[in-house]
Formats: C-alpha cells, sequence, structure tokens
C-alpha cells in the first residue's frame, strides 16, 4: 500500500511566518511537499470557516503561521487569532472532531528553519494520526 | 440595588391580577407600550404582541407557558433604533438573558427599554400546548396548573405531555438583570407575587400609586429556587452526558446531524443569530454547476444540498459563546436534529474556557470581541 | 580622491554603519526624500540586531514597527526594498572632505567575490568548500566556510568569500550553476557626493577573554553573553536551548556575572555599559521559559534598569522567574576537570568569601568601541572622548565635533534599542534639517499612464513562469505543468520567461497584455520581494492595475525545499498554480485613493522636548503651532541651573526659547490648551483655547511634550522640618547661594524617594545623577563636609558612571539600604538624626544632619484628560504609551501622534532634546509625504448584510471602523485602515469584506489547495 502523505492547508500571514517560509526557501531548508501554503495578510485574517472549509474537505491538516506575540504588525491580530483557535479546537474536542489537526504556531520571518522542521514535524504527526476520515465521508 | 414589593393577589387570580399591575403601568406611563404575551384568538396558543391600548390586556398571560417566538429577536427591531418612547417587555428568564446578550452586540438598546422578567414555570412546544388547550378546552387552566407548583419549586407538568427539553434543563428558573422581576417562586400563587423593582422604577410606581415596597419578608424564595436549579443542573448534566456518550467522534456527529435539509430554521428562531442574512445565504456560499461536480469528483459525490456540517459547525463557532439555552432551535427543527443540546454542551465548555456566562452581565465582553495576551498559551505549540 | 575640486551642493546623505540607528535614520531619510547611501563594513546589514531573538522588556522582537509607515517588513528588509536607499555593504570610508551641504566621500567597496545579482543561495559551493573556521555571527560557537551566508536572513541575499580564509582551491568555481563566482573580483572605489554624514557605528562587545580570571577562551562553559543570545535564539542549532558546549547537556545551574569589561579600571573599563542589567534578566528569564527547572544566579554590583518599564521586569524576573539576585563581587572561576563545571569564587557584600559550582557561566560584556571604528574617527575628523566613543555636547546629542556630520546609537554612548530608534531618528532630524530646501522633495513624483479598463470584462490571465538561475524543466517537469495551467479555467496564456536580471523579460510580458488582451496576471517564480515591486511598477507605466497581479511561489516554496524530485514537485506545482489561479480569477482593480494632509505640526508642551520639536519641525520646513499651558515657555528646564556634564541649561534654554520665537514657521499660544480633536491618520482638526478665546487649527500631525513634575515627597518629615528638601530645592538653593547651605556640616541624601515604590513602581532613572550631580557642588564648595547618600542601587549609568566614581573619591559616602528597612528621619530636641541599617555591616548606623535632602522621582503631569481628547493611551503609571516600546517609542498607534520629554518616561534633558529631534523627524517625514496612499487591501462594508453589531469597531486596532448612527451601518475610514482584516473576520456575515480577500476568494484557494 502506498504510504499515506497527509495534506496540509497553511494560511501564513505576510509579514512573518510567509516571509519565513521564504526564508527557509532562499537558504534551501529542506521540508516535505504535502503542504499547500495560503497568503493571508495576518494571522488574525484566518476565518474560522477557512479552517473549517479545509477540514471538512478533507485537508489532513491546517497550519495557522504567525508572528510571535507582541510583534503582529497589526497589533493584536495573532491574539485574536490565537483565540479562535482555541475556540474552534474546543469545540471540535467536544464533537469528536480530532483538534490536533489543527496547529497554530508563531514563526517570525528570520526563522526560516523553524518553519521547515514545524512542517516536517507536523507531516510526521499527521502520519501518525492517519488520514483525515472526512476524505471519505461525502455526506457533509 | 433593588427595592422588593408584594403584590397582593385578588380574588385567588394571580394571572387576573398581573393583568391589573400591567393596566397601571400603561395607563400610569410608567411604560408607553407594552409587549406580553396575548392569547391567539383560537385559543390555541400565544403570540407575543405589542400593546398601546389598555384594553387590549384582557386576555394577555404574562405566564404563559410557551414561547413561540424568542422575545429578544422581537425587542431588537423595538430598540435597534431609538423608538421614542418607553417599551415594556414581559419576558421569561431566557429571553431576558438573550436581551442581555443582544446589548453586547448592539443589537437591542436598553435606554427606553423596561425588562420586566417572570420566573418561569416552564414552556411547551406550541403544537402540544395547542392539542392541550384543545382537548382541555380552557388553555387558562394549563397555566393555572404548572402554576400550583409554584411555591415549592415542583412543577408538574400535564400528563402525557413534557416541558420542552431546554426548560427541563434549564438552571435559570429566575430571571436575573430584569427592570421588574415578577416572582413566584415559594409564595403562594393564590395569594400573593413577590415583586423586584430596580431602584429608580420603585420610586415612580410608588409615587404613582402603582406598587409600595416593602421590606424583602421571609420567604422560602431562594431555597426553593435553589432545589430546583439543582434538579435541573442533575438533569442537565445528564442529558449533557447522553449527548456526550451519543457523539463520540465525527462519525457520530454527522450521524446526528445527518437528516438536516438545511433549512436554516434553528439560525431563524435563535435569538442570538441576529445576522440580517445568514453568510450561508450570500454569495460567498453560491457555487456554480462546476463547484459542485468538482466536490462530487473529488469524494466520488457530494451530499447535496452542500455544507450542512460547515453550516452547524460555523453556526457553533459564531455563537457558542453566546448560546443562552433558550432550546428553540429544537422547537423549529423539522427533523429533531438535537440542535440545542449540541449548543448547550458545547458551549459549556467553550463559554468555560473565558469563565463567561452568556446574559449574565451587560458588562461581561463576549469572548469573541476580545482576547488577552496572556490565554490559551498552549494553543501555539511549544513557543 | 581627486583632490583640490570643490564638493558641489547635495541634498543625498550617507549614513555609515546599517545597525538599528543607521537603519532607522536611513529609513526615515529615505521616506521623506532623500537619497541614502547606507554604507556598511560587514557582509551584510542589520547590525547586531539579526542576533536578537527576543529583546526586553517585551521578550518580543517587534523591531519591524520601527519603519516610518507601518505595517513593514524587518528594516533589514524594508533598507533593501526602499527605492531612495542605495545598499553599500562590505564597504568603508576612507576619505572625506567638504563641508556641511556639500561633503564628498570616497568609499572603497571590498569584493566579496561572488556577484549578488547571480547568486541563487543554492549552497552548492558551501558543500565543496574545504575551508571551515568559527562564524562571527554569534560570537564563534558555529562554524562557517570560507564561502558563506553571514547569517539566514542576511541582506544582501547572497553568499560571500572571506579572503582571508579562502584558500582559492577554486572548487567553488565549478560547482556554481549561475556562474556567480570571480575569484579575480576587485575592490571598487566610489566617490559620493552627499550634503550629510551620519554615522551609526555601533558597538564592539568587550573581549572577555581581557578578563583572564573568568576563564573566557580556556573553559568551554565559560560563554559571554553574545554566544549565549545566539545559542538562545530559535535559530541556533541547539534551537534555543541552552547547552554546554564541553558535552552538550543542558545546564541546570547558571551563573550570569555583570560587569565584565564595564565599571571597571582594571581593563580600562571605567564606564557603565548601561544595558548588561537588562539583557541579562532577558537572557535569564528566557532560560527559565525554556527550562524550568534552571536554578540561576545573578552576581552584581548594582542593579540597573532605568529605562520605562524596566522596573517591572527586574521585579518579575525576581518575583515570577525566581532569578536569584546575589549582590557579590566575583574574583574568580576555576573549571572543575572532570565534570567541566565551573567553581565561582565571589566576596558577599558583607565581605565574606564562598565558592559555589556552576554547570554554565555567561558573562555580561560590556560596550567598546573597535579599532576600525576608531580608525574611521580618524578619517572623518571627529573627536572621540576619553573611553573611545564619540565626543558630542551635552544639548546637541547627535551632532560630532565636525559640522555636517552625525552620529546615533551606541557610538555615542552604550544605549538600549528604544534610545538607539530615537537617536537614529534625531540624527535623521538634523540632517533633514540641514538639508531642507526650499520644501522641494528630493525624489520626482512619478507619473503613471492612466489605467486601462481592466479587471472589467471576463477573467482572461495570463502566467509567466519567471525563470531565473534555473529554467523551469531543472525542477519541474516543465511542459505538463505549463499544459496543465493553461487548461485552468480562464487562462488564455500560460509562457516559460527567462530572466537575468530583475526587469529581464518585462518587455515580452508587455507584449503578451497586449497581444493577448489579458486582463489578470499569475506571475510564478521566485518570491523575491524586489522582483515583485519591480513587477508592480512595470504593471503601473503600462497602466496596468498592479492589484491583477498573483504571485506563486514556485521556486523558494516549492521547487527549491522539496528533495522529492519531478513528480512530487510537479504535483505540488500545479496545486499552487491552480490556488493562484482561482484568486486571480476574483482580482478586482484596487483604486487607490490617498487623502491629502495638512503640513503642519501641532506641538502641545512648550517645555524642552517641546520647544525643541517645534524648532525642529519648522526648520524642515513645516508650519508649527506651539501651545504651552502658561505663560512662559521653558517648562522645568526653568528650574535647572547646571548639570552632572558640566552644561548651562539656562543658557541652552534661553537660546532655544529665542530661536522658537524668532522663527517664522512657528506661532506660538501661551496660556492655551487643547479643548478638542477630531480625525486620525494624519488629518486633524483641534480646537483649543488660547486665554479663554477659542481656536481651530487643521494639523496633519500632533507631538505631545506636555511633560512631567518632581514628585512631592510624603515621608521624610518633609513639609514638617525645614531642613528636609529635595534634590530639586537643593539646586535652587546652591544656585542661588542660599545662607541654609553656607555653613554645613553634614548633609545626608536619601535615595529613591517616590521612585520604585508601591504608588510609582518605576525607576525614576535621574535622581541618582540629580545627587551626584549635588553632592559634588556641594563638596566642590566645602570639600570638608561630611555627605552621605543613603541608596538602594546607584544607577549612574554609562558615563555618568565616572562622576559617581569620582563622587566616591571626593570622599562622598554611600550606604546601602534595604527597602524594607528604609531609613528613619528624626527630628529630636532640635537635631536632625538619620537612622539607617547598613547591610554591609548589618547594623544600624544613626546619623546627625544640617541638611537631609531628598532624591524624589519623576512622575508624568496628569494627562488622562489630555489623552481622552487626543485618542492616546497612558499607561499603568500615566506615561504615554506607545506603539511599540522598542521600535516606536515615540509613536502612537494612530499615525500622526507622537510624543516626546518626560510624558514618555523619566529621562534627562539631553534625552529630552534627542526625544524632541526624534519626533520631529517622525512627525516631519509624514508631513514631508504630503499624502497617505491607502493600502491595498482596505476593508469595505455591504450594507445590506451589516446589523450594526459593532464588532469590528470593537476589534479594529486603529480606529478605522465607525458605526453611522443615521442608518445604524458600520462604516470604514479607508484612510485609516490598514487592512488587518480584523474586521472581516469577527464579522459573521461577510457584510465587512476586505478588497481581494474576500472570503468567497479565500474560500475558492482553500478549495483549489484541498484537491
Amino acid at each position: 500500500m502506498e504510504e499515506f502523505e497527509p495534506r496540509i492547508i497553511a494560511f501564513l500571514c505576510h509579514w512573518c511566518t510567509y516571509t519565513g517560509a521564504d526564508l527557509a526557501g532562499t537558504t534551501r531548508q529542506q521540508y516535505p511537499p504535502n503542504i499547500r501554503i495560503i497568503h493571508m495578510m495576518c494571522s488574525g485574517a484566518v476565518d474560522t470557516i477557512y479552517i473549517l472549509k479545509a477540514l471538512i474537505d478533507g485537508a489532513d491538516g491546517v497550519l495557522i503561521g504567525g508572528c510571535h506575540p507582541g510583534d503582529c504588525h497589526y497589533q493584536t491580530g495573532n491574539y485574536k487569532a490565537r483565540r479562535r483557535v482555541g475556540i474552534l479546537k474546543e469545540i471540535f474536542h467536544q464533537v469528536g472532531f480530532t483538534e490536533d489537526r489543527i496547529w497554530l504556531r508563531w514563526i517570525s520571518a528570520s526563522e526560516g528553519k523553524l518553519f521547515a522542521d514545524t512542517v516536517t514535524q507536523m507531516v510526521e504527526e499527521l502520519k501518525k494520526m492517519g488520514p483525515n476520515p472526512m476524505k471519505k465521508l461525502w455526506l457533509a | 440595588m433593588s427595592k422588593s414589593a408584594m403584590l397582593e393577589v385578588k380574588n385567588n387570580d394571580p394571572i387576573g391580577t398581573l393583568r391589573d399591575f400591567f393596566r397601571d403601568l400603561l395607563e400610569k406611563k410608567v411604560v408607553d407600550a407594552l409587549l406580553i404575551p396575548k392569547k391567539l384568538p383560537s385559543g390555541d396558543g400565544y403570540c407575543q404582541t405589542l400593546i398601546r391600548n389598555p384594553e387590549l390586556l384582557v386576555d394577555v398571560n404574562p405566564l404563559a407557558p410557551t414561547v413561540p417566538v424568542q422575545s429578544a429577536r422581537l425587542i431588537s427591531h423595538l430598540t435597534i433604533m431609538d423608538p421614542g418612547c418607553k417599551v415594556g417587555a414581559v419576558l421569561k428568564s431566557c429571553e431576558v438573558r438573550a436581551v442581555i446578550e443582544l446589548v453586547k452586540f448592539l443589537q437591542v438598546k436598553l435606554d427606553r427599554l423596561i425588562l420586566i422578567g417572570v420566573d418561569c414555570l416552564g414552556t411547551y412546544e406550541p403544537s402540544g400546548y395547542a392539542k392541550m388547550s384543545r382537548e382541555k378546552g380552557k388553555g387558562g387552566s394549563i397555566t393555572g396548573n404548572l402554576l400550583k407548583g409554584a411555591r415549592e419549586g415542583k412543577i408538574k407538568p400535564q400528563d402525557g405531555y413534557d416541558l420542552r427539553l431546554a426548560c427541563q434543563i434549564c438552571e435559570y428558573p429566575n430571571p436575573q438583570n430584569a427592570d421588574v422581576i415578577i416572582g413566584l417562586f415559594g409564595h403562594n400563587p393564590q395569594k400573593e407575587i413577590y415583586v423586584e423593582l430596580r431602584d429608580g422604577l420603585a420610586g415612580e410606581l410608588a409615587e404613582k400609586g402603582i406598587l409600595a415596597t416593602t421590606e424583602k419578608g421571609s420567604s422560602s424564595r431562594d431555597s426553593v429556587i435553589e432545589r430546583l436549579t439543582e434538579e435541573r443542573l442533575k438533569r442537565r448534566d445528564e442529558v449533557f452526558d447522553a449527548f456526550r456518550s451519543r457523539v463520540k467522534n465525527l462519525q457520530d456527529l454527522m450521524d446526528a446531524l445527518s437528516t438536516c435539509i438545511r433549512c436554516h430554521n434553528c439560525m431563524v428562531a435563535c435569538p442570538i443569530c441576529y445576522c440580517k442574512e445568514c453568510v450561508f445565504k450570500t454569495p460567498t456560499f453560491e457555487h456554480k454547476a462546476d463547484q459542485f461536480l468538482r466536490w462530487a469528483d473529488r469524494k466520488g459525490g457530494v451530499r447535496m444540498p452542500t455544507d450542512t456540517l460547515l453550516f452547524h459547525l460555523i453556526r457553533l463557532s459564531h455563537m457558542v459563546t453566546s448560546c443562552i439555552g433558550c432550546g428553540l432551535c429544537d422547537s423549529a427543527c423539522p427533523n429533531d436534529l438535537p440542535v440545542a443540546t449540541l449548543f448547550r454542551a458545547v458551549g459549556q465548555k467553550v463559554q468555560g474556557l473565558f469563565d463567561y456566562t452568556p446574559g449574565r452581565s451587560v458588562d461581561e465582553e463576549p469572548p469573541v470581541a476580545t482576547f488577552k495576551e496572556d490565554e490559551l498559551q498552549g494553543e501555539s505549540g511549544t513557543n | 580622491m581627486a583632490k583640490g575640486k570643490k564638493a558641489e551642493k547635495s541634498r543625498d546623505v550617507l549614513v555609515v554603519g546599517a545597525g538599528i540607528a543607521g537603519m532607522q535614520s536611513a529609513l526615515l531619510l529615505a521616506e521623506a526624500g532623500l537619497q541614502v547611501h547606507l554604507v556598511e563594513s560587514s557582509p551584510a546589514i542589520g547590525g547586531y540586531f539579526p542576533l536578537l531573538d527576543k529583546t526586553f522588556p517585551t521578550n518580543s522582537c517587534g523591531v519591524c514597527f520601527m519603519s516610518p509607515l507601518p505595517p513593514a517588513y524587518c528594516p533589514i528588509y524594508e533598507s533593501e526594498l526602499h527605492e531612495n536607499i542605495r545598499l553599500m555593504t562590505s564597504s568603508h570610508v576612507d576619505g572625506i572632505e567638504g563641508e556641511p551641504g556639500a561633503f564628498r566621500v570616497s568609499v572603497t567597496q571590498r569584493p566579496t567575490f561572488v556577484d549578488p545579482g547571480k547568486c541563487n543561495n543554492c549552497v552548492s559551493c558551501v558543500e565543496v568548500c574545504p575551508v571551515e573556521v568559527p562564524r562571527e555571527f554569534g560570537g564563534g560557537l558555529e562554524k562557517r566556510k570560507a564561502i558563506y551566508l553571514p547569517f539566514p536572513q542576511a541582506i544582501p541575499r547572497s553568499y560571500v568569500i572571506d579572503p582571508a580564509t579562502c584558500t582559492r582551491c577554486g572548487e567553488c568555481v565549478k560547482v556554481c550553476s549561475p556562474g556567480a563566482i570571480d575569484l579575480d573580483m576587485a575592490e571598487q572605489r566610489h566617490t559620493l557626493g552627499v550634503g550629510a554624514v551620519i554615522l551609526g557605528l555601533g558597538f564592539e562587545p568587550f573581549k572577555a577573554e581581557l578578563k583572564g580570571e573568568y576563564g573566557f577562551g580556556r573553559y568551554d562553559n565559560v560563554l559571554s553573553s553574545i554566544q549565549y543570545e545566539r545559542m538562545l535564539s530559535f535559530s541556533s542549532p541547539s534551537r534555543g536551548m541552552p547547552v554546554r558546549r564541553s558535552d552538550g547537556r543542558v545546564p541546570k545551574k547558571i551563573a550570569f556575572l555583570q560587569c565584565v569589561g564595564s565599571r571597571d579600571p582594571s581593563c580600562g573599563q571605567t564606564h557603565c555599559s548601561t544595558i548588561c542589567c537588562m539583557y541579562a534578566m532577558k537572557q535569564a528569564m528566557i532560560t527559565k521559559e525554556r527550562d524550568p527547572e534552571a536554578e540561576i544566579a545573578l552576581f552584581y554590583m548594582d542593579i540597573r534598569p532605568m529605562g520605562k518599564d524596566y522596573e517591572r521586569y527586574y521585579e518579575r524576573t525576581k518575583g515570577e522567574y525566581g532569578i536569584d539576585f546575589r549582590r557579590s563581587a566575583v574574583s574568580v572561576v576555576k573549571q572543575l576537570q572532570q565534570t567541566r563545571d565551573l567553581l565561582v569564587t565571589y566576596v558577599t557584600e558583607e565581605g565574606s568569601f564562598r565558592e559555589e559550582q556552576f554547570d554554565l557561566i555567561v558573562l555580561s560584556v560590556g560596550f567598546t568601541v573597535s579599532d576600525e571604528v576608531k580608525e574611521l574617527a580618524q578619517v572623518m575628523g571627529i573627536e572621540l572622548n576619553e573611553a573611545g566613543f564619540c565626543r558630542t555636547e551635552e544639548f546637541a546629542p547627535t551632532q560630532t565635533s565636525r559640522p555636517g556630520i552625525y552620529i546615533g546609537g551606541t557610538f555615542r554612548e552604550p544605549r538600549d534599542i528604544p534610545e538607539t530608534v530615537v537617536e537614529g531618528a534625531s540624527a535623521a532630524a538634523q540632517v533633514a534639517t540641514l538639508l531642507a530646501a526650499d520644501g522641494e522633495k528630493g525624489v520626482r513624483d512619478k507619473v503613471y499612464p492612466e489605467e486601462g479598463a481592466l479587471g472589467e470584462g471576463p477573467p482572461r490571465i495570463g502566467v509567466f513562469f519567471l525563470s531565473r538561475g534555473h529554467r523551469l524543466s531543472d525542477i519541474f517537469m516543465a511542459e505538463e505543468l505549463i499544459n496543465h495551467v493553461q487548461g485552468l479555467r480562464d487562462v488564455v496564456h500560460g509562457e516559460e520567461i527567462l530572466v537575468n536580471a530583475p526587469s529581464d523579460g518585462f518587455d515580452r510580458i508587455k507584449l503578451r497584455i497586449g497581444e493577448m488582451e489579458l486582463n489578470r496576471l499569475v506571475v510564478a517564480g521566485s518570491s523575491l520581494r524586489t522582483l515583485r515591486m519591480d513587477f508592480g511598477e512595470m504593471a503601473r507605466g503600462i497602466g496596468f492595475n498592479p492589484s491583477l497581479i498573483e504571485y506563486a511561489d514556485l521556486w523558494e516554496g516549492c521547487g527549491l525545499v522539496h528533495p522529492q524530485g519531478f513528480s512530487e514537485t510537479t504535483h505540488k506545482a500545479k496545486v499552487l498554480m491552480e490556488v493562484a489561479v482561482e484568486r486571480a480569477r476574483r482580482l478586482e482593480p484596487v483604486k487607490k485613493g490617498s487623502s491629502q494632509i495638512s503640513r503642519k505640526g501641532l506641538v502641545i508642551g512648550g517645555g524642552i522636548a517641546g520647544l525643541t520639536a517645534s524648532l525642529n519641525l519648522a526648520r524642515q520646513g513645516h508650519d508649527v503651532a506651539l501651545v504651552e499651558r502658561e505663560d512662559e515657555l521653558g517648562g522645568n528646564a526653568r528650574h535647572t541651573w547646571y548639570t552632572l556634564k558640566g552644561s548651562d541649561p539656562q543658557v541652552f534654554l534661553r537660546d532655544l526659547i529665542e530661536m522658537v520665537e524668532g522663527n517664522p514657521k512657528i506661532e506660538i499660544f501661551r496660556k492655551a490648551e487643547v479643548k478638542h480633536l477630531e480625525g486620525s491618520g494624519g488629518n486633524y482638526r483641534t480646537l483649543i483655547s488660547v486665554d479663554g478665546q477659542e481656536k481651530s487649527l487643521e494639523h496633519g500631525a500632533i507631538i505631545l511634550a506636555n511633560g512631567g513634575k518632581e514628585i512631592k515627597p510624603h515621608e521624610y518629615l518633609y513639609g514638617q522640618d525645614s531642613r528636609v528638601v529635595t534634590q530639586r530645592e537643593l539646586e535652587g538653593l546652591i544656585h542661588s547661594e542660599d545662607e541654609r547651605i553656607r555653613d554645613l556640616k553634614r548633609v545626608v541624601m536619601i535615595q529613591c524617594v517616590g521612585s520604585r515604590d508601591e504608588d510609582h513602581p518605576y525607576c525614576s532613572r535621574i535622581c541618582c545623577g540629580h545627587a551626584v550631580k549635588n553632592a559634588l557642588k556641594l563638596k566642590e564648595r566645602q570639600p570638608e563636609m561630611d555627605l552621605f547618600i543613603l541608596y538602594r542601587d546607584v544607577r549612574t549609568y554609562g558615563f555618568y558612571e565616572h562622576a559617581y566614581s569620582g563622587a566616591r573619591d571626593k570622599g562622598v559616602i554611600f550606604i546601602r539600604y534595604d527597602p524594607d528597612r528604609k531609613p528613619q528621619v528624626i527630628s529630636r530636641d532640635g537635631d536632625l538624626t538619620i537612622s539607617t541599617v547598613d547591610p554591609v555591616i548589618g547594623a544600624k548606623v544613626e546619623l546627625a544632619a544640617d541638611l537631609v535632602v531628598l532624591s524624589t522621582g519623576i512622575e508624568p503631569n496628569d494627562n488622562r484628560r489630555l489623552a481622552e481628547i487626543v485618542g492616546a493611551d497612558l499607561n499603568a503609571d500615566g506615561f504615554f504609551m506607545e506603539a511599540n516600546p522598542k521600535s516606536a517609542p515615540l509613536d502612537f498607534v494612530d499615525r500622526g501622534k507622537f510624543f516626546c520629554g518626560l510624558g514618555h518616561s523619566p529621562n534627562f534633558i539631553e534625552d529630552s532634546i534627542a526625544q524632541g529631534e526624534a519626533a520631529s523627524m517622525r512627525a516631519g517625514v509624514l508631513l514631508s509625504v504630503g499624502e497617505i496612499e491607502q493600502v491595498d487591501h482596505v476593508a469595505y462594508v455591504n450594507h445590506r448584510l451589516c446589523c450594526g453589531c459593532g464588532l469590528c469597531i470593537s476589534v479594529c486596532p486603529y480606529g478605522a471602523r465607525f458605526m453611522d448612527e443615521e442608518i445604524w451601518k458600520a462604516e470604514v475610514m479607508e484612510d485609516v485602515c490598514r487592512g488587518c482584516s480584523s474586521c472581516v473576520v469577527v464579522c459573521r456575515n461577510g457584510a465587512s469584506q476586505q478588497h481581494n480577500f474576500e472570503k468567497a476568494t479565500v474560500m475558492a484557494m482553500v478549495d483549489a489547495a484541498v484537491t
């Protein structure tokens, strides 16, 4: 059987994590190709709908990347993101949807290596978790 | 601070006594209009009615044991812009809490609103009530029967009928945060009705000779409410536990929601879902044919209408922190989805994250509107 | 340099040193429209900043807030991106002639042997390079090759060869596919004509090996704070975990030794380095966060957290983090041979010797000036002080001894980042003032052709794969990828274009746009920000709205980082292209509006800071309204008669007022105050009342400079006994030669009166200096007098330390007291007695005194009402709250509002001057730009959907959302909106949306990405 390759949708903030991911690229940090990046202006711009949509449509994981606390270029977007993710993960926990498929991480523009490591680690964790059951459930 | 008063019940008719009280409020301009449950001409139920002419108060029933529509929504229409006069609204505890919640979302303004909360004996589904009233012939006695248990806090529904599940597990039988509270628990409703008045209003009512305040006498009210609440909490936790053992994983959740036809009735009934037009009805969710086909392609097939699970989860994420548990979504669901229990069980945990109780106080900021710098630090992994 | 030729007038500026100060100066001047040459001696810009993951007191980074137009990238990237900044790295100045306004400077650019225009960062060269040496970045903890990237985020983004270690073996040349390496590259010499020079030369860490007794360089587990900082960075080899070099173990017991190369005549370093206490505390805190088990002790003489909110930081370090502070002197560190643990021998305050074993030792090294900088100073013809730092006049903090050459940052005196940012701005203000030429702007406004009716018809998308260095087929199945993309809906053209320089291939694309009637573009290829900027410019140049272009990272975001091979990367590339095309299909042409701003500044407060700000703003060419509450200008400085550094504040103040009063651009309103302010983001109308008359002012910026005051003491018999006075009163008595101080036998001064206590839980910074100043004055008059100073920590930072040691030399006796055993002042039978417990002897001391002087703190004026009127925030202590305490220390979040002086924090006069100048520059940039262009992605509202719930208003960090109360719908102030989408996300039904990030758009992208 072919090994399961998780699909990760990543919402990365323009100023920090997206730039950090780019730095991973320019410094040739290698990481698995399982991630598809969607460029957002701020981690606080990630609507719950996007995360849910991705997971219901069958993404195995969602990564939200933002500036470290205190570094948000829009003052407090990352704190807002954290609360939003916290609420969503609690909902998931309550309704039996694995909340560990959602990762929120603070990765700065200078942390290219951290970005690559995070993706590598997330892919490993998701492989352990197995495919998102929603991939097969057409009844959503 | 509030002041206490006692309404003396005349002719063993508590509802009539209350009617007289409201007539006074209207006639003596304590309020210029009154929103209050009024019997339908058919006698099959009640509907909230905005009354300006005191004559129309004849068959109102402030204790009506049915909630066809959540009044908080109606009050939003009446107060979102200045109504230009004082509006009184006779509400059950869950409606008052919904009003408080809507105040935070600027959908209700309290400036010209006088909230009159009544102790709630529990409510029947409107259809059940209609059937009951046709069987009995007399609606009034349905209220009367429930009222018998008010003194002890032991409320018995009519044989063969249940109170709505939301009422069975409601931990707030008595309203808080109202300008006027009509208290039934712990008193003999044939004799007296306890009234609590906000300070300024107490003065006005006394001045206008409607009701004089008294020292709060001793009564079993507090202990009756406490016991009733405890019973409800016990029942609530049973319901939650049952739900949680039913919905343990994603498949269970989908099974529980499988009969959803995305009619949006739950959303329409919900007092907290205040959007004029739900995002699920806006162009954001207008998909073209190729989109549907692409989805069908992806999983081999796709259920139509699409996005039912997304709809419920998004509604949870939008509203669950503010869910006050009126259960009207359940009443509105044509296919008996356990929407209310879902919201309440999940709500309990999510609200708990922020130590937030919806409807408790207008000063509490809704969790969706704010954040703290030092909260939820585990959510961002190790860094 | 060609001699004899007279330099021509120039409005270009040379900034030497691209650290925090230099970058701040450069960015501000560039934004104000001047051409800046930013010269840096090392191969990459940024100075010490890239070493720092987190900075105190926020323990975050936040340096991006430094840019004049937030939100912005890190200033390192912004310096590269700014069209008015020319970067010259690996370069040094070797000659200057001319005069202010017309210098000729010669600059030598050393060869790096790699062409940054060609290097594609592929790392092949590094793999083959046989030479391995310690990496300079991070103090040599890691290794690098002779060809290397200075640090990951290095700008220029190119490898460099270090000629000192390169063996010229040529292996790298063979493997370099773009042919970027040229081992015969020659140095280049440039001659620049500039009007002014700013030196942001920074510091060199003290060489810890010079303090041989601590074993640095000999013992593996003794690190310098520079090395430890690197270790704590997430990007370090240990991913931020502290480890022992001897065995890789996580240390459980760590000691920080303070004042290594500071306050230490034995190694010629007599000054205090000012920030080591803070950075050590930061490092200790982060260590605790990484490893909560760690036991940390900090050995120190005095603890000196004097900056804004630093005292609280200290309290947190002690309390919340449980760091063990030990006031003691470390005599020697020895390594235990077996374990490589370290034995610290130290003397406690009471004088007893102790020994203790630690796993790791961090030496908090001080600041020095490098030999290279000293040489440069000679070239520049500027004077240095005894410590080797730049000599400046006290009241002209950024002016060197040579007119037209200014400095900022640690080359003047050791200082922290906020002060460095302030000085960088302050130096820029001097230059802007010097070069202000008849209100003319430096850059020519560009004229773009009218935009065509693009974006209105059905999408016709052109996809261009830009290949630079690599061909598409090197990494992807190129044909399959292009075919796939051409088959996507609305894509009418797809093509690979080879580019070698960023602007290559533009002609081809322009041609295709015309031929194929393309109305949306997807540009797939390199993620280079510079390329995107060039692309946007190209589009504008042909009347194509740049918001109709979507970018996809196929190289750095896919092909170059995934080792899995063709099939995988091609599959992913297809998905990325689908995502990009989905967005492109929905892109709408955004017509960015802009708002004109009134080129006038309003300054509130006519003390030193406000006067300085007004004068500088006016000299930069802007109109200024100065509002002073009192009848007289001057503020607190009117009661200051001399300074510790020996200047005469009265002369300075008189001159300053004269210049302000004489400047035709400044209108002064005395007995005036602000009544009302409306507007935001650089467009304000303010109502002031002037002596009872109301007046309305329109202005583009506001600077709050409304000061602070001496705290009135409530203890130590102040107000009850006339022999108890404050330092400020004493200064007045000395100045007027009052008879009360004529025959003093013994004076006792008490520090921290109204500072570092419950009511004022902050350090007032100036009182230690104030006490030393007055003590020296008294001693000068009567050398035989007994003078005691009762203190908690002596905080004479920087060069003030010299005055402190001077006072000790002159016999002033310093006795420490504990805050829980405060001194008592007792008046008995007409005699004043001070009783205190001396911790050195552990016993009570009683001192009879003729005069007790209380060193009272500073508190801000009550600014609550003003803050409310102006819409500014105050911190817990009543000082103004900055947009970012680190890198925007004088800015409020609203773009046109600034502050300076004692309303910021307690400060010496020289600091207030620097702040006044800096605030004038921050404000002046805004005024000189003259208009605020809206951001690309401003929010907008669909009225039909809006319910008026107000969530958007409550979450907007900029106050850009408001309710139209007539219709109860929320609206957007587009000039103020910065496009963060907080409001968009909080809006449940999508009534608030953001241009080109509409929810439907993002959902479609998600949908494509999941496929």
